[in-house]
């Protein structure tokens, strides 16, 4: 392919129109989710963020692939250029060659939009996400090289609008209809990410990097084929599926495995030891205060932690580690507790009681999308012993006390100093290791 | 009825119909997966791809031969935007007999209308093989707000009229415009005069 005919594509096809249109589309939409996303304070997280947009994005090349399709029909050309003695593919590279590079040109505009910003917010700086945005690119070029060749199969006005659409609505309905293994054969990644300790498995990146390479493959193969052998392009498609799938991890969670270069201990040089992951070191400092104020809290009671550290592993605690060990205080620092750059964006009070729920212990019931009264009522009952158990430590109530402590508050504030040290060691070391009800034990109810 | 026999078939009414027919259909087939919460959304997107397929039929292959017929296009023009507003609508509505409807009644009709509105306009802007690109830029706006925007905002509302709730005013009075002025912007002015045959 000479340099000149693909000069010509990049500005007679719509290649550029739809480099633009995807740096447009990508800024303005960016620009809403930036607003309220915390995304742009870690890498990995805005390379997810930025797959997240190609959810409108790929559609969108797809549109400009199939009304580029549809050029020689448009024009009458056909008959001519299946006249022309020279191999399909030579007519078909120089302007597929345009569109890739425009599109990717145009997502790598979108994306650096918010690298700098990333690069001064975190803590955490790494390439481990570089395969993120390449994939996303790759997705981009198949997207538009699928409907160049569906837009050649299918040279009418209607197909273009059909396929923006239809993709669109696609795209969602495999992410919240379908879900699962085939969510990720989208271009996106598993929705915003919030877990800043984690990074894509490796499985996950090569599935997609040969699902969408076969994707380009098959819009290809229909640009460049004639008559029967446009069949062929059911061949890219089924061996993809077929390699990607068994590839692609059973569930959603499996998408992301741990990053350990971003959960790596920071921590304080002075005892008693406060630590929090690598990513989150700008909350370390403030940390520091209400982290000491609690093991000061904690310290009469059996077997009291003697040190603070970031639950790295699990920061939304879906999946206690139990029995947990006594000796260190385990914090979770979810990204709503979190701003941009990673510092606390709640007050020190607020992270003394957050510390001392159960008496510093994780909670045991396990909280999920969707539970069945049963189970909300258990969890609940576990939170307001976790909630009392924090206020007990701090000798007054919490703000975030529910109307079921406010009723008990009196009564359990009224014992004893003992009494209290007591219960809320039971209850820490039942927390521990899961084994037997917070509140019966709080209240004294329980058989003991 | 000779006359209305060539008109249909010089705008590809035909081939609109059928996408129109078969994209409604897909929909409501992917919709009888969807639980009660995402049917607004697959029912505004079915008006998009409704109204994106009509509206290549809001013109014809040579609107210059069409503009040497000294008859009332104003009306015609305007008849045929209701035309097709009133078939996209009356086939999303069909799905309310169902028990997987495709959005609820008054979400069908504030996003058949607003779309059609749009397809109006972006036909008469850009011609009627490029009528699609308002519905469809309208989608990826509605979309970008409705994940980046702050949700009880007028402006989400504006923006992302297809996809509020019903009763939600300023996303009905944004259909109601664009309806309005598709309709009337359409029937003065018409698609823009691009040929696509020699």
């Amino acid at each position: 392919m000479s340099a000149r005919v693909l000069g010509i594509e990049l500005r007679r096809s719509v290649a550029l129109l739809a480099g633009a249109v995807i740096v447009a589309a990508g800024l303005a939409v960016a620009f809403m989710m930036f607003q309220k996303d915390t995304s742009l304070g870690q890498w990995t997280a805005y390379a997810g963020l930025m797959r997240y947009l190609l959810e409108i994005l790929c559609p969108l090349a797809i549109g400009a692939g199939a009304w580029q399709g549809r050029r020689e029909r448009r024009s009458g050309m056909t008959e001519l250029t299946a006249t022309v003695s020279r191999p399909a593919w030579q007519r078909v590279l120089p302007v597929s060659g345009a569109m890739a590079i425009t599109v990717v040109v145009g997502y790598a505009v979108v994306f650096v939009a918010g690298v700098v910003q990333v690069a001064g917010n975190t803590t955490y700086q790494h390439l481990g996400w570089l395969p993120i945005p390449l994939v996303g690119a790759l997705a981009l070029i198949a997207s538009g090289w699928l409907g160049l060749g569906i837009g050649t199969l299918l040279p009418s006005a209607i197909t273009a609008p059909v396929l923006v659409a239809g993709s669109l609505m696609g795209l969602i309905a495999l992410r919240v209809l379908v879900g699962g293994k085939a969510a990720l054969l989208s271009p996106e990644l598993g929705g915003v990410l919030s877990d800043h300790f984690v990074a894509p498995a490796p499985r996950v990146t090569i599935a997609q990097v040969i699902w969408f390479a076969a994707l380009a493959v098959t819009g290809i193969v229909l640009a460049t084929g004639i008559g029967r052998r446009r069949l062929f392009a059911l061949l890219p498609v089924a061996l993809g599926l077929a390699v990607a799938l068994p590839l692609l991890p059973a569930t959603r969670e499996a998408t992301y495995v741990a990053d350990p270069g971003a959960a790596e201990p920071v921590c304080t040089a002075d005892l008693p030891r406060v630590c929090v992951g690598k990513a989150h070191a700008n909350a370390l400092q403030p940390l520091v205060g209400p982290a000491r104020e609690a093991l000061r809290l904690l310290a009469p009671l059996p077997g009291a932690p003697t040190s603070v550290a970031e639950n790295t592993r699990d920061t939304y605690m879906t999946s206690q580690v139990k029995p947990q060990p006594s000796d260190v205080l385990l914090v979770s620092l979810p990204t709503y507790w979190l701003d941009n750059r990673s510092r606390l964006s709640m007050t020190e009070e607020e992270a003394l009681s957050e510390l001392l729920l159960g008496a510093g212990t994780t909670p045991c019931v396990r909280y999920h999308e969707d539970p069945n009264p049963a189970e909300l009522e258990q969890y609940r009952r576990e939170l307001d012993a976790r909630h009392l158990a924090a206020g007990l430590l701090l000798g007054k109530p919490l703000r975030t006390f529910g109307s079921e402590d406010k009723a008990m508050w009196p009564a359990l504030q009224a014992l004893s100093p003992e009494e209290k040290h007591r219960r809320l060691g039971a209850l820490r070391t039942a927390g521990l290791s899961c084994s037997g009800d917070l509140m019966e034990i709080l209240t004294g109810s329980g058989a003991r | 009825m000779r006359w209305l026999t060539l008109y249909v078939r010089s705008r590809r009414v035909p081939t609109a119909g059928a996408v129109l027919l078969a994209a409604t259909l897909a929909f409501w087939v992917i919709n009888v997966l969807a639980d009660p919460s995402q049917r607004i959304m697959f029912g505004a997107f079915a008006a998009v791809l409704s109204a994106s397929a009509a509206a290549v039929s809001l013109g014809s292959d040579d609107p210059d031969l069409d503009r040497t017929a000294a008859i009332a296009w104003l009306s015609r023009r305007a008849a045929h935007v209701l035309a097709v507003g009133v078939a996209s609508g009356l086939l999303l509505l069909l799905t309310q007999i169902s028990d997987h409807p495709l959005g609820t009644v008054e979400s069908a009709i504030r996003g058949v209308a607003g779309m059609t509105g749009l397809a109006a306009l972006g036909a008469t802007f850009f011609g009627a093989q490029l009528g699609w690109l308002l519905p469809t830029a309208q989608a990826v706006v509605a979309l970008g707000a409705q994940i980046g925007g702050a949700k009880e905002s007028t402006l989400t509302h504006v923006l992302a009229w297809p996809f509020q709730p019903d009763g939600t005013t300023a996303a009905t009075v944004t259909a109601v415009v664009l309806a309005l002025a598709g309709l009337l912007v359409h029937a003065v002015y018409g698609s823009k005069r691009v040929r696509t045959r020699q």
